[in-house]
């Protein structure tokens, strides 16, 4: 890493984060999630599934910051002060169209504060860590296919080093393959760099790949109906999926879901 | 990303249109002359391009005229349209509280506001840009109005996420985020202004001792010289061309980056 770049990212501390007891309604807008609690440990990668509407984005923007719960607390338990770096994954890849693939990389270490030259050279590593290739750097993102721009979009969150890294349904829009080459992907530069993980989808052998633990809600109003405790080692490789404990854990985390559909009367 | 046209589809698209010029001005040479219509009635194409000939300089110099009144009328449009478009789309109150006057003023029509314009500013090339930009206006703030209030909710969320200042937000995704509308506003504002020149100019006059297209036309008239009136409704035309082009050269070369047709769904790999 850069010399300079540094003084934010010299520590790096991920931080064990606690969801005690939330509740959160826009302004007399009906209730979103309800007394939500759960917790995770520093550099867990914890996966929240649920189905759509259940909430799990709000409580992920919870966590990043962008909006304050209603009832109960988000609590950061690390040793350094101050709040914990924090990068989010949208459902969209959302690039700026306008900006080359580098620019957008080094867009939010620029409104950070590093300098020009600083936040390019940081970009240009995180490019190379998601598998793009200098030839890319210079490409506007309608030149890169769907995966290549999820890719670009993770570099954006990594570039300023992230002790919590949040992803919401990164991997929705994309087909099979380039999903699965994501997950190996998203595998990879976690063990290289325990962050602390929230990864939000509905897909629950998604979820059972990639979680150390899975944190399972239900509908309007979100709660949480269970966590499953992922126990298969690392690293997890494709044939994961023809395991039969595997499928077993799916079936068992997927009937899990369907129930608490059931009894919280959600359609 | 398309394949680029054959050489056989560019030339049918280029050579089409100029085939079709071709005939109507040889009908319409071929009716002049058929039906004995006297010049001073009707030019026939012939007729207009000797006066385009004879009377080049003076038409150039009128044509220069309106073109200065209008560029800086556009000018204005575009730099107060874009400022009152960031404004409108900064609060709902301000658009609730002015946008149907903006919305009143552009069903005024431009000769019904220009008399009312000189009275306030007097005659002269003054009143002439001030109407070009009042005609010109509206479009820019609708359209700008649109483009800064599409901002990716998504994106700002991430400019949130990393601290960035409200000047910060503006000028890296606010403003980018709306060009593609205010080109479009642009194309629409660039022809309206030339129009509001050259009516403009009908009530306040050319430059001070110069002669717009206004001018030339109404000399024309009342000259009965069909071929120079011929003469001046085609360079009017072809001036309100040029600044129409001047914002589609802008959007391919400089804003090529926001303008570029956007391939549809992210998803495809």
């Amino acid at each position: 890493m850069s010399s300079s770049s540094a003084d934010a990212s010299d520590c790096f501390d991920p931080p064990a984060v606690a969801v005690d007891d939330v509740s959160f309604r826009f302004q007399n807008g009906p209730p979103i999630l309800n007394s939500v609690s759960l917790a995770a440990n520093a550099g867990d990668f914890v996966a929240l599934v649920g189905p759509s509407g259940c909430g799990k984005s709000t409580l992920l923007r919870m966590i990043a910051g962008l909006l304050a719960p209603s009832q109960g607390a988000i609590r950061f338990d690390r040793s350094s002060a101050g709040p914990p770096r924090r990068a989010f994954v949208f459902q969209h890849a959302n690039l700026m169209p306008w900006q080359t693939t580098l620019q957008n990389v080094a867009l939010p270490l620029e409104l950070s504060g590093a300098s020009r030259r600083e936040a390019v050279a940081v970009a240009r590593e995180r490019l190379a860590l998601v598998g793009l290739s200098p030839a890319d750097e210079g490409k506007l993102p309608d030149q890169l296919s769907g995966g290549m721009q999820m890719r670009v979009s993770i570099a954006r969150a990594l570039s300023v080093r992230p002790e919590i890294l949040l992803l919401d349904e990164p991997f929705g829009a994309l087909d099979e393959v380039a999903r699965r080459k994501l997950h190996q992907e998203i595998q990879r530069l976690h063990a290289s760099e325990r962050r602390t993980t929230f990864f939000v989808t509905h897909d629950v052998s998604e979820a059972l790949f990639l979680a150390d633990r899975a944190i399972v809600f239900t509908g309007s109003p979100g709660q949480v109906a269970g966590e499953i405790v992922v126990p298969f080692e690392r690293p997890r490789g494709e044939d994961l999926y023809a395991d039969p404990t595997f499928a077993a854990l799916c079936g068992k985390t997927g009937r899990l879901l369907r129930e608490s559909a059931r009894e919280g009367g959600a359609a | 990303m398309s394949p680029p046209p054959s050489i056989a589809r560019r030339l049918r698209n280029l050579l089409m249109p100029l085939v079709t010029l071709a005939i109507i001005l040889a009908l319409w040479q071929f009716a002049i002359q058929w039906f004995e219509v006297p010049r001073y009635q009707a030019a026939s194409p012939i007729d207009v391009a000797e006066a385009f000939v004879q009377r080049g300089p003076e038409i150039l110099s009128a044509t220069l005229v309106t073109g200065a009144s209008a560029a800086i009328g556009f000018a204005a449009s575009l730099v107060l349209g874009t400022t009152l478009a960031f404004l409108f789309s900064q609060s709902a109150w301000l658009r609730a509280s002015l946008m149907p006057y903006a919305l009143f003023m552009q069903t005024v029509p431009v000769v019904a506001i220009a008399p009312i314009v000189i009275s306030l500013v007097g005659y002269g090339p003054r009143s002439v840009a001030l109407i070009a930009m009042m005609i010109s206006l509206f479009p820019m703030i609708a359209s700008g109005t649109a483009g800064f209030l599409a901002v990716d909710a998504d994106l700002l969320d991430l400019f949130r996420l990393h601290r960035a200042s409200g000047l910060k937000t503006l000028i890296k995704l606010r403003i980018p985020s709306a060009v593609p509308h205010l080109v479009t506003g642009a194309k629409t504002a660039a022809g309206l202004a030339v129009i509001g020149a050259i009516v403009g100019e009908l009530f306040a006059g050319g430059a001070y001792n110069r002669k717009g297209l206004a001018q030339l036309i109404d000399g024309a008239l009342q000259r009965l010289h069909s071929d120079l009136l011929f003469a001046a409704v085609i360079a009017s035309t072809l001036l309100g061309l040029s600044f129409y082009l001047a914002v589609t050269l802008l959007e391919r070369t400089v804003l090529r980056r926001w303008t570029r047709r956007k391939r549809e769904g992210s998803g495809a790999p």
